[in-house]
């Protein structure tokens, strides 16, 4: 390996590992930020590898490639059980949130069809507030709920549904719609908490230090392989920072299931909103 | 032969003079043409200007706003508070550098307590003044004298107080609380807390007469008890009359009042309940229209231990409230009193400043549309626009009279509350003959006019059911 303007292959290094914070932090798309990712990573990898073979001789990193392959494999295989554990966390989150959201516009939709059990001014009510609460949540609220978490005026028309039941006379009382409508009441506000719950959900920063950690320490190991060809070093180590790199990526979009381009959307919400009936204002 | 060359010679040239001076005035006409031409294009052009900018609209000229409450006649007293908090606001702001880097300059009327001249008003400050928004009206009457004009002008109006609901303009937000706001919680906590029996009093114009038809909706609907209904004159004040009125009420034996009673009717009322023996114990009277402001006009220990229910108390306890207080104070002495729609109309400027920043401009359209959905830390608590109808989401409150005039909250709703200015009791063509038949019932006004004849409680019956 040569090692002539190593002064060019730092600034890369450094460039790179700049460029990859910045993608972190921005709000690109999702195809953009992979691509990225990737790219850079790659980028970020060839550009270490002359600087970490420069300050190791040749000859002991021959002398050493055994017992070096035997901690490389019990790093990769650590590092592989860490993703594995890190992806099926998230994508579990990410299902569960999924299966919340349907859940929290059915039992909305449940309450709406079953108002038109109730005399038409608590029909009225009930339709009223439930269109102002799906409302809310897809035009205010689902935006906002990962970084500003709930929208108060969501609460306000989930009070407003609830008024609606509490108050309500004894004959409304009596009907054998009250209390299915009650559970539902229930289950809308239950799964609206872990909804807000999972907006805020994020993977623990020790998982990613060890995530981080362990894409490292893989990425350093094989820099020290004894590998005749430059041109095959480098594609072995660009392949491992591309796997890496992709695994990185896939848990930082699951991470949050309402956030970016993979996030789940108000999809159910929009779906109750446009089945809801007109009743005569 | 010399002459003649000379002849010749002087003839080119005089006909040579003659074409230069034919083609001067060519030169000339065609110049006067295009000046024409040019001035004609500027004259257009700022004519063009002129039409598409409001007056006083330039990019260093304030902006004006207008401020429309009356300062003499009988609202005076509800009112000036109003157009106090309204400067407040002006001044705060201008004191920030104002709005757009422009400094904002209110045009204050005085609508001497009469709705004509609301009226009057409002075109004047849209049609002539260039106002960019009016901040204006207390009674229902005035709002519903200026809303027409609002909209056939375009304008833009913040309407502070609360008020029956049973309306909607897309030119109109309204600060103040519509009746499932502040009644319906008020009469939900007095059905759990003092019985079901509600005896529903008040003066005879459009605000009791419609909150009443809500409150018997209500009432009907979570298996409370109109006890009975009784509507006095407006400003009545004879002694006899108002012992009447409390003769009827203990007749019918109710668990509370539920009183729309305005301005100095209540001396005599709340006189005459304590001579008939009922005390804010035995009978609590729940007023959906006194504040601060009237009760420091009066004697507040008469009214003491009664309640009342408002979006906004001056006693509401939260930082951003103590120092609103403190600066009004400091600008209107340490006696002022802040009422709920003067804390309503300091937030409505407050809302119109941050959208005109939010929209670029103080156009009311553009206004309008970059007020929907905002939201504003008032002191009575965050507020927020509705996106639909332009009323804003506020919090509701009980307070109970202290003998100096002020409030001891005694309930406040868990979150803001979504305004719904037609109650959804009864269909909205219901709320809107209820309105026209009082309208036409009082021939062509928004109250009972003297010596005029009482209208049936129950102008609804139960078809709208």
């Amino acid at each position: 390996m040569k090692f002539h303007r190593l002064w060019v292959h730092w600034l890369l290094f450094l460039g790179s590992a700049l460029g990859l914070i910045l993608v972190k932090r921005a709000m690109l798309p999702m195809w953009a930020s992979c691509a990225l990712l990737v790219g850079l990573s790659v980028l970020l990898v060839n550009a270490g590898l002359p600087l970490a073979r420069y300050c190791v001789r040749n000859v002991t990193v021959t002398q050493n490639s055994a017992s070096q392959a035997a901690v490389f494999a019990m790093i990769g295989t650590v590092f592989a059980t860490l993703v594995a554990f890190a992806v099926v966390v998230v994508w579990e989150n990410y299902a569960d949130a999924e299966s919340t959201v349907a859940q929290e516009a059915n039992a909305l939709a449940d309450l709406e069809r079953m108002s038109r059990g109730f005399a038409v001014p608590v029909r009225r009510q009930v339709q009223e507030a439930s269109r102002t609460y799906a409302t809310i949540v897809i035009g205010d609220e689902w935006d906002a709920m990962t970084t500003a978490g709930p929208d108060p005026r969501a609460h306000a028309a989930l009070t407003e549904l609830w008024t609606v039941y509490t108050d309500m006379g004894p004959d409304g009382k009596a009907s054998p719609l009250y209390q299915p409508s009650i559970e539902r009441m229930n289950a809308l506000g239950d799964n609206r908490r872990l909804r807000l719950l999972a907006a805020r959900s994020e993977v623990p920063t020790v998982v990613w230090l060890m995530l981080y950690c362990g894409g490292v320490l893989s990425v350093v190991m094989v820099y020290f392989f004894g590998v005749r060809r430059d041109w095959v070093q480098r594609l072995v180590v660009s392949v491992l920072a591309t796997v890496v790199a992709l695994s990185v990526f896939l848990v930082a979009s699951l991470e949050k299931p309402f956030g970016g381009d993979a996030g789940i959307g108000p999809d159910a919400f929009e779906s109750v909103v446009a089945s809801m009936q007109n009743l005569e204002m | 032969m010399t002459r003649t060359r000379r002849a010749r010679s002087r003839t080119r040239i005089a006909r040579s003079r003659t074409r230069i001076a034919r083609s001067g005035t060519r030169i000339a006409r065609s110049y006067q043409r295009r000046s024409r031409t040019a001035l004609a294009a500027l004259l257009g052009a700022a004519l063009l200007t002129t039409a598409c900018t409001a007056p006083g609209d330039t990019d260093s000229a304030p902006v004006k706003v207008g401020v429309l409450h009356s300062a003499t006649g009988g609202l005076a007293i509800a009112e000036k508070p109003l157009t106090d908090a309204v400067l407040l606001a002006v001044r705060e702001l201008n004191d920030q550098g104002g709005v757009l880097g422009r400094r904002i300059e209110p045009v204050t009327f005085d609508t001497r307590s009469d709705n004509a001249v609301f009226a009057a008003s409002v075109r004047r400050m849209l049609t002539t003044d260039g106002v960019r928004a009016v901040f204006g009206g207390y009674t229902s009457a005035s709002r519903r004298t200026m809303v027409p004009l609002v909209e056939k002008h375009q304008g833009l109006l913040f309407f502070p107080t609360f008020y029956e609901g049973m309306e909607h303009s897309a030119h109109v937000v309204y600060t103040g609380a519509t009746p499932n706001q502040v009644v319906a919680p008020a009469v939900k906590w007095f059905l759990d807390n003092r019985g079901k029996r509600l005896f529903l009093v008040g003066s005879d114009y459009i605000y009791p007469r419609a909150t009443n038809a809500v409150v018997k909706a209500q009432l009907a609907a979570t298996g409370g008890t109109v006890a009975g209904e009784h509507y006095l004159p407006l400003g009545e004040m004879r002694p006899e009359a108002v012992a009447d009125a409390t003769a009827r009420i203990l007749r019918a034996r109710p668990d509370a009042i539920v009183s729309t009673v305005v301005g100095d009717t209540n001396l005599p009322f709340f006189k005459a309940l304590l001579d008939a023996g009922a005390t804010s114990r035995t009978l609590p009277v729940l007023s959906l229209v006194l504040n601060e402001s009237e009760l420091s006009a009066m004697d507040a220990r008469r009214m003491a231990g009664n309640y009342v229910a408002m979006n906004y108390f001056q006693s509401v306890r939260t930082p951003e409230n103590a120092a609103f207080v403190r600066r009004y104070r400091a600008r209107y002495g340490p006696d002022a009193v802040i009422s709920d729609p003067a804390e309503a109309s300091y937030s409505s400027v407050m809302l119109w400043a941050r959208a005109v920043r939010d929209a670029g401009s103080a156009d009311p359209a553009a206004v309008t549309e970059a007020l929907r959905g905002a939201s504003w830390q008032s002191p009575g608590g965050t507020v927020f626009v509705d996106r639909e109808n332009l009323h804003l989401w506020k919090t509701a409150r009980l307070g109970r009279i202290r003998t100096d005039g002020q409030m001891d909250v005694v309930w406040e709703s868990e979150t803001v509350i979504h305004p719904v200015p037609y109650s959804p009791f009864r269909r909205r063509q219901d709320w809107n003959d209820l309105l026209k038949g009082l309208y036409e019932g009082w021939g062509g006004r928004w109250d009972r006019p003297p010596g005029g004849k009482v209208l049936p409680n129950d102008m609804l019956g139960e078809a709208g059911l």
